[in-house]
């Protein structure tokens, strides 16, 4: 494999994300209580394109998930998002989101999907992650008549109510999604009327990204691949992609929360001193700070090396850990705050939201740990 | 019906080797040791209550689902009130609820509408009943209603009966006359927040509200931050300091809202408990007369610390509430949810899960109910103990409740993600949890030294 990119190529990419990062970005997000407009979104995208940090559909496409194949590509994406959520984590959710159907497309070679459409990429099923169903099937095992049951009722769910929720970020007029066709997972285009797209109202967290529920359809085009190896190669790196991206965006957000928890700390006095060196306190920064800490080592390994489906496994292993981690480290960085921290306009409150809408997305723990310990016992 | 005989792995009631059968085949006098009633565990809980607070906890649940189930998401996603504006929903709420005597319910006649039997019981055990009635159902609609007794407490505890019928008895007239008349209580400065409620950090700390002793009363100067209902009420105990004096002189002062130099600055936007309000006071030299101080000057301590003793059963209560509303709405989803063909409540990593939420639940339970059911007095650790275990253990099942139901829970009409932003409050406030764990240590404090003193 070639090595197009070496560490200082590294550096020097994700020191102009962080300038973007701070001098663009952070002046939209000032006012956390104020979710980010509509239109500031769509002109921060238009600009985080125009840097090269979101690949284009239309030109030669650069930025998120497109060195997959370098050993340092999904470490570069990984901390692109990382550091657009240590300033806000929907734009960097929003950010992935845009580059999902450009890498999608490409991995297809179907670029004709992207062409004068918004369209969103679902890797997401209706509820869970497969359970056992999808690690055999990932992993090559012939399937049973149950497995292909819940692999179909996962993604098409036929409960009557039954909606898919996707976090689109604004207005598409296209989804891409898995489906089950009884023999593999496969891809197709749907467009939103097929599935009578419909606003989800308010989320946990994410506020700047929209939540849409799409009815189960089976209409749209199909997009293949009909090589049921590389149907299975391409679901297992797109759960990679996701599971880099939802533990990237939890710990950019996590290290703005603990700095803001370590700025408190030194700033607020209690009892005559400086609260931070109250032990109360400074247990409720070791927390956060172990977490920072254990959860950057975990993404470094996540995305080591070349995107691989055949890491799905370790990969989500490891986000099955990080997510909880993440949860108790912005937690404990809110508690630093006391009553201040659970109102709006500190951001705190938003950072634990954040972190436990992105535990919730594409499988919680609880199913990350089932898919994991399936896919250890077949592969 | 699907006419499902029993769950995935386990034995429907009939078969040979379930023990609802085989009981029945043990001799008549064991029977009924071995066999109980079947009932849902709120039932068995109640039964275990005296009649009295069995009756009341019926009475709030009833209270709840009728009155503040169907308006509990609207309120949480109203547009926020100014500090000049009343939501008519929560005007309207307001209402029935002093007409229903449950923003009178802390106090018997002819000073509110609790029955005298109820007071052959600790008044934390029926106040904790009620929060978590309340909680269950929707956690600012609780707070909103209970946060007008804790304005009222601090007027019990002075033992004032002078302040009561002056104050707390025409409000009482008024609120069941259609017109509710709403107490606050106002302890938190923006320099000091749960620091007002630990003594060593309160003995260093520089006081925010201060008390000019002028001709015929006193004239109040500063800021009160996060009052719960502090702009929508008539009456509100405060705290202040004496001039030139530390928080050893706090003193309690009744202040009404219409007292020239009163101001409410402003409401927060919090993360949860929204249909509550978090109001910012400022006390621009408002004049209070004399006969307005509750108790004495420099005894405000004293009664603010009597006042959380108490009112922190009432937060476990909460919290239990939040619990059990969090494990309510995931047995819902599981029972309502089909995948592959079988309702999530087959598979057995969801029974699990709501076996740990009913079990935490129930323990948090239990131990307010332990803790409360002698609470004659309002014992220091007690209180905290309860308050921190039991707010830690509520997030935890919320956390679970969010964890059985995905990414679907992430949605606001799941009714959990509110459940979980307006848990997380009960681990802030009437001091943080960690404060609560230190308010123990203190109480307890003779003990350990008295060990120390002899090794």
């Amino acid at each position: 494999m070639e090595t197009l990119l070496n560490k200082d190529d590294l550096q020097t990419a994700l020191g102009e994300v962080r300038r973007f990062a701070r001098g663009v970005v952070s002046a939209n997000v000032e006012r956390p209580e104020h979710p980010l407009p509509r239109h500031s979104m769509d002109a921060l995208v238009a600009e985080a394109t125009e840097a090269g940090f979101i690949p284009d559909a239309d030109g030669q496409p650069t930025g998120l998930w497109t060195d997959v194949d370098d050993p340092l590509g999904p470490t570069l994406s990984a901390r692109t998002i990382e550091t657009l959520a240590s300033v806000n984590p929907g734009i960097a959710w929003t950010c992935h989101a845009r580059a999902m159907p450009v890498w999608l497309a490409r991995r297809l070679k179907r670029p004709d999907v992207l062409l004068g459409a918004e369209t969103v990429v679902t890797v997401d099923g209706y509820y869970g992650l497969g359970r056992a169903a999808l690690p055999r099937y990932l992993a090559g095992v012939e399937l049973g008549t149950d497995d292909r049951a819940m692999l179909k009722d996962w993604l098409t769910p036929s409960q009557r109510d039954a909606r898919r929720l996707v976090h689109a970020p604004g207005g598409f007029d296209g989804v891409l999604s898995p489906y089950f066709d009884g023999e593999g997972i496969r891809w197709m285009r749907q467009p939103s009327e097929a599935l009578e797209a419909k606003p989800a109202g308010p989320t946990l967290g994410l506020d700047e990204v929209d939540a849409i529920t799409l009815a189960s359809s089976d209409a749209g085009t199909p997009l293949g691949p009909d090589d049921p190896r590389e149907a299975r190669e391409i679901f297992a790196e797109a759960l990679v992609i996701q599971a880099l991206a939802l533990v990237a965006v939890g710990l950019g957000c996590l290290r703005h929360a603990r700095d803001l928890a370590r700025d408190q700390a030194k700033a607020r006095k209690q009892g005559g001193q400086s609260i931070v060196h109250h032990p109360a306190v400074q247990s409720l920064l070791a927390s956060a700070d172990s977490a920072v800490a254990v959860v950057d080592a975990l993404l470094d390994r996540m995305a080591d090396g070349p995107l691989r489906g055949s890491r799905v496994g370790d990969v989500l292993a490891m986000r099955a850990e990080a997510h909880p981690i993440l949860c108790r480290g912005a937690t404990d960085a809110l508690q630093v705050f006391g009553g201040s921290g659970y109102m709006k306009d500190l951001g705190m409150e938003k950072a634990l939201r954040d972190s436990q809408q992105l535990r919730l997305m594409g499988g919680t723990p609880g199913d990350l740990g089932r898919f994991v310990v399936e896919w250890e016992r077949v592969r | 019906m699907n006419g499902q005989s029993h769950l995935d792995g386990h034995l429907s009631a009939d078969h040979p080797l379930s023990p609802r059968g085989l009981f029945d085949t043990l001799p008549g006098v064991i029977r009924p040791l071995v066999t109980p009633k079947l009932a849902t565990v709120w039932e068995q809980d109640t039964a275990t209550l005296p009649p009295a607070l069995a009756r009341a906890r019926r009475r709030y649940r009833s209270f709840a689902e009728r009155e503040l189930r169907h308006r509990a998401l609207a309120l949480d996603l109203a547009p926020h009130a100014g500090p000049d504006q009343v939501l008519p929903e929560v005007a309207e709420l307001l209402k029935i609820a002093g007409r229903d005597g449950m923003l009178t319910d802390l106090l018997p006649r002819p000073l509110g509408s609790a029955s005298l039997g109820s007071y052959r019981y600790p008044l934390v055990w029926t106040q904790a009943l009620r929060t978590e009635e309340l909680a269950r159902v929707c956690g600012g609609q609780m707070l909103l209603l209970g946060a007008h007794s804790l304005g009222v407490i601090p007027i019990v505890f002075a033992g004032d009966l002078r302040a009561m019928r002056r104050f707390v008895l025409p409000a009482y007239r008024e609120t069941m006359a259609g017109q509710p008349h709403i107490f606050a209580y106002a302890i938190t400065e923006p320099a000091a927040g749960s620091d007002a409620e630990e003594g060593h950090g309160a003995s260093e700390s520089r006081p925010g509200v201060v008390a000019k002793r002028v001709d015929g009363g006193w004239s109040l100067r500063g800021r009160k931050i996060f009052i719960s209902g502090g702009d929508i009420a008539k009456s509100i105990t405060v705290f202040a300091a004496l001039e030139n004096e530390g928080i050893e002189s706090w003193t309690c002062f009744l202040l009404t809202s219409e007292m020239p130099g009163f101001e409410v600055v402003r409401n927060e936007l919090k993360m949860g408990m929204r249909a509550s309000s978090a109001a910012e006071l400022a006390f621009h030299d408002v004049f209070v007369p004399d006969d307005h101080v509750i108790g004495s000057p420099r005894q405000g301590w004293a009664i603010n610390r009597a006042t959380l003793n108490a009112s922190r059963y009432a937060v476990a209560g909460m919290a239990v509430g939040l619990a059990q509303g969090a494990t309510e709405a995931a047995i819902d989803f599981a029972c309502r949810t089909r995948l592959a063909g079988k309702s999530l409540m087959d598979f057995q990593e969801v029974q699990l899960l709501v076996a740990n939420m009913m079990t935490e639940t129930a323990a948090i339970r239990g131990m307010l109910w332990q803790a409360a059911r002698k609470a004659y007095v309002a014992r220091q650790d007690r209180s905290s103990m309860s308050k921190f275990h039991c707010t830690d253990g509520a997030v935890r099942v919320v956390e679970m409740a969010l964890e059985l139901m995905g990414n679907q829970a992430t949605l606001h009409a799941s009714g959990v993600e509110k459940i979980y932003r307006d848990a997380r409050l009960t681990q802030i406030f009437e001091g943080t949890n960690q404060i609560n764990r230190l308010s123990v240590i203190e109480d307890q404090q003779e003990q350990f030294l008295a060990r120390i003193e002899r090794n």
